[in-house]
């Protein structure tokens, strides 16, 4: 029989909690070098000798007051659950602010395990630590690290298991002390739950922490409480708080740390350039539009090889006699090789944000545009959802937590489908391709700057809406740049890309099979006559305005299940030629009308799951599936009408 | 001279002295070492003129207008004039600006090493100095540039 621990990853954001927990566990998290990434606790496990350990990354904190709800997974995991141990992550070029809260976890009277990651940074900055000195003045075990490439899996598990005796640093000022040893007898006596650490409750009331009082109101301790704070008249009680703390990490820092005095760094000369008051914005725009170029350029190729190899397979299955011959020819391979011609594009895509987001780059382009979005009643928090949207929705929607003020949350949420996800690339990368020739790659790009405008317009729109008139004060960290590491850009593109392929190979197959199952039934009857162009005929009425026929009111119906599911839905009608079929069915401003259709008009079912689960309620995403297919509905119809009259003229 | 960290221009280091921010910010900026007593530098002003990027214990963060107008702290000289109060001082030096700048301001008397006298900072709009060539206004964008130090009698 196994033994079994809980060990916690805690730490500020941005310091490689998540790094660590990928090299501990061989799991894959996607890791960023911009702070709040992790939003939820993930678990992992892994066995060591005759342990089994279940490993929790926590979101990055950088004290233990919580504000925003990612900082409350963190705080709540502590107190209620109580892991055996906590491997706190530090970041060894910045012990002094990250030691604090180390102090907090220890008045939380968690056995804690100090990492000090980056190591490597530390070298480079020539900052001398002697760690085994470290060890002994803070009382705990002390291992260093470089996540990033892996680490010494025994050190660190020794150290974890090793017993300590529990720490106790009494480094406030005498009659602070006290008032904190008052409190905690008075908690003692009472308290009902008997494994709330006293000490951490006692300081955290001074601080004036919500939860310590709401916990001693409930113990019916909050009045007696006050009338002891209030004999301490002379200061802020916080401030003497923290300002203890401090002094005591300065006094430790002092003993065991060397820096060299503070230089002009590359860093800083590379922010000089990227955060340039004149240069800034548009070395910012013609890096996104880099992106784009270097993702479609680099794909084609690859993407022109896949289409052969799937057209090549689709008449190999057309030999095959009978309806199967059809249901793999036309059904399958035409259905699911339409959007698989499109994965390399995703994973390049994928690759230059990655490239972007490791390098530190993202924090710098949240502080440049911050004044543009807070014109948009949003804070430069609410820009990381959206960038990420790019990528997917449903995982950008979760990412909305590090936002603070609740409607301002909500707004993120109900904006985000506005932005063009990569499913939908391929639905513009088909239609784009089958009518704008040369100008696809213009004509698609203008849809991604309709998806920005677009989605910010709305902001201003539902926090009209809303009376949102707060948007969250903002306190971003801007990391220190690094080089991407092939492993950690891998991870991310294999861990945002391999979601498209489960798609494929999941929900996309399954509707991809249905939609040829209805076209093919009645047994014998011509698609012309199947139950899906009955379902189709039956709904294109309401689209004939937008002139869009059953076969494309049909798509877009499917297409509600997962983006993609529109080009599959139109490959099995397609026969093999889809932009020959497109063309039969579309003209080019019908054509770009379904372009702006498809990208605002519902969130697929599983952006609409996430957006039920993080607001709590239904009422939401049916509120977003109504109006997105409104406006989607509105705006194609005045791109129709506008552009039919131009062209007219 | 308290100073609201908004009106400290690029390049300014000054002490934090206190701040009215709500307190759920206080305590995560106080997790980020940002005490009384502590040395904020200005690093840099976003294309807009908000947020800002400042520097504490080599941590860098942005923080937006609405925040730093209520932090007060304190330059530390040399400081750029634009946070001078009434007085004599020294200018120790140009801060960003190119020659063209510098010629400008020579001919109005201020070069490195000039002794000038601040007759009125109301931190918003011109300010009223002295020089060996008499008084005149500099805008804001000019004073935000001089960087001078007190002169001690």
């Amino acid at each position: 029989m196994k033994k079994k621990i809980k060990i916690a990853l805690v730490g500020n954001p941005n310091v490689g909690k998540t790094a660590l927990f990928n090299a501990l566990t061989g799991a894959h998290q996607y890791v960023a070098n911009w702070p709040g990434v992790t939003v939820e606790k993930k678990t992992g496990k892994f066995t060591w000798q005759e342990y089994e350990i279940d490993v929790i990354d926590l979101p990055g904190i950088y004290t233990l007051r919580a504000r925003s709800i990612d900082e409350r997974v963190s705080r709540d995991y502590l107190i209620q659950e109580r892991p055996d141990v906590v491997l706190n992550v530090v970041d060894a070029t910045n012990l002094n602010r990250n030691l604090y809260l180390t102090i907090q976890l220890s008045e939380m009277g968690l056995k804690t395990v100090l990492i000090l990651n980056q190591m490597d940074q530390v070298k480079n900055m020539n900052i001398k630590i002697n760690t085994s000195e470290l060890e002994k003045r803070l009382g705990i075990k002390v291992v260093e690290t470089v996540a990033t490439k892996g680490v010494n899996l025994d050190e660190i598990m020794k150290a974890a298991l090793s017993s300590t005796p529990p720490v106790k640093y009494e480094i406030y000022p005498t009659h602070f002390e006290e008032l904190i040893k008052k409190i905690e007898k008075l908690s003692q006596e009472t308290l009902k739950d008997k494994s709330i650490p006293l000490r951490w409750l006692a300081i955290s009331f001074s601080e004036g922490d919500e939860l310590a009082r709401k916990i001693l109101r409930e113990n019916g301790l909050l009045e007696k409480c006050e009338v002891l704070l209030s004999s301490i008249q002379d200061e802020n009680p916080s401030l003497i708080v923290a300002r203890a703390r401090y002094n005591f990490i300065s006094s430790i820092l002092k003993q065991i740390e060397v820096r060299p005095k503070e230089s002009w760094t590359i860093s800083d000369a590379l922010d000089h350039v990227f955060t340039h008051k004149i240069l800034g914005i548009p070395i910012f725009i013609s890096i996104l539009w880099m992106m784009f170029q270097f993702a479609f350029s680099a794909s084609t190729p690859l993407s022109d090889l896949i289409d052969l190899g799937f057209q090549a397979l689709a008449n190999y299955a057309h030999a095959i006699p009978g309806w199967l011959g059809s249901l793999i020819g036309d059904g399958i391979i035409s259905g699911v090789g339409s959007v698989l011609v499109f994965v390399p594009l995703i994973f390049f895509m994928f690759f230059a944000m990655g490239m972007l987001e490791d390098t530190g780059y993202m924090s710098r382009a949240a502080f440049l545009i911050d004044r543009l979005m807070h014109r948009f009643k949003l804070s430069g928090k609410a820009f990381i959802p959206m960038i990420l949207g790019f990528g997917c929705n449903a995982s950008a929607i979760m990412t909305t937590r590090t936002i603070e003020s609740e409607k301002e949350r909500i707004i993120s949420i109900l904006i985000n489908p506005f932005i063009s996800c990569s499913a939908r690339l391929v639905v513009y990368a088909v239609i784009a391709g089958a009518f704008f020739g040369k100008f696809a790659g213009l004509a698609i790009f203008s849809i991604y700057i309709v998806s920005i405008a677009f989605a910010l317009s709305m902001a201003v729109v539902f926090s009209f809406l809303l009376k949102s008139k707060e948007s969250s004060p903002l306190t971003m960290e801007l990391p220190r740049y690094q080089l991407p590491t092939g492993r950690g850009l891998w991870i991310y593109m294999w861990s945002r890309g391999k979601h498209f392929l489960k798609k494929a190979g999941g929900i996309i197959l399954g509707a991809t099979v249905t939609v040829w199952f209805l076209s093919n039934m009645p047994v014998g009857a011509s698609v012309q006559n199947s139950w899906a162009a009955d379902i189709g005929k039956a709904l294109a009425p309401l689209f004939a305005p937008l002139h869009f026929d059953w076969h494309i009111t049909l798509a877009l119906l499917f297409g509600g299940i997962a983006k993609e599911v529109t080009v599959t839905t139109l490959g099995t009608f397609a026969g093999g030629n889809l932009p020959a079929f497109l063309k039969t069915v579309l003209d080019p401003i019908n054509a770009y009308a379904l372009m702006l259709f498809v990208l605002i008009y519902i969130p697929c079912v599983a952006t609409q799951a996430v957006m039920r689960m993080e607001t709590g309620s239904y009422k939401w995403p049916i509120f977003s599936v109504i109006w997105s297919l409104s406006s989607a509905y509105v705006i194609a119809l005045i791109f129709e009408i506008v552009g039919h009259l131009v062209v007219a003229l | 001279m308290i100073v609201a960290l908004k009106d400290c221009p690029e390049n300014t280091r000054c002490e934090l002295i206190d701040s009215d921010i709500p307190d759920s910010l206080k305590s995560r900026l106080m997790g980020l070492g940002w005490l009384p007593g502590k040395i904020i530098q200005v690093v840099r002003k976003a294309p807009m003129g908000d947020p800002t990027i400042y520097l504490v214990d080599s941590t860098k963060i942005f923080l937006r207008e609405e925040e730093s107008r209520m932090i007060k702290v304190k330059p530390l000289y040399p400081a750029p004039l634009a946070v001078a109060e009434k007085g004599k001082y020294r200018i120790v030096k140009f801060f960003g600006g190119g020659p063209r700048f510098t010629e400008r301001a020579r001919n109005n008397g201020l070069f490195v090493g000039a002794v000038i006298e601040v007759i009125s900072n109301p931190l918003k709009g011109k300010i009223i100095i002295s020089t060996r060539d008499g008084e005149f206004a500099v805008g804001r964008g000019f004073s935000e540039k001089i960087f001078v130090e007190p002169v001690r009698r």
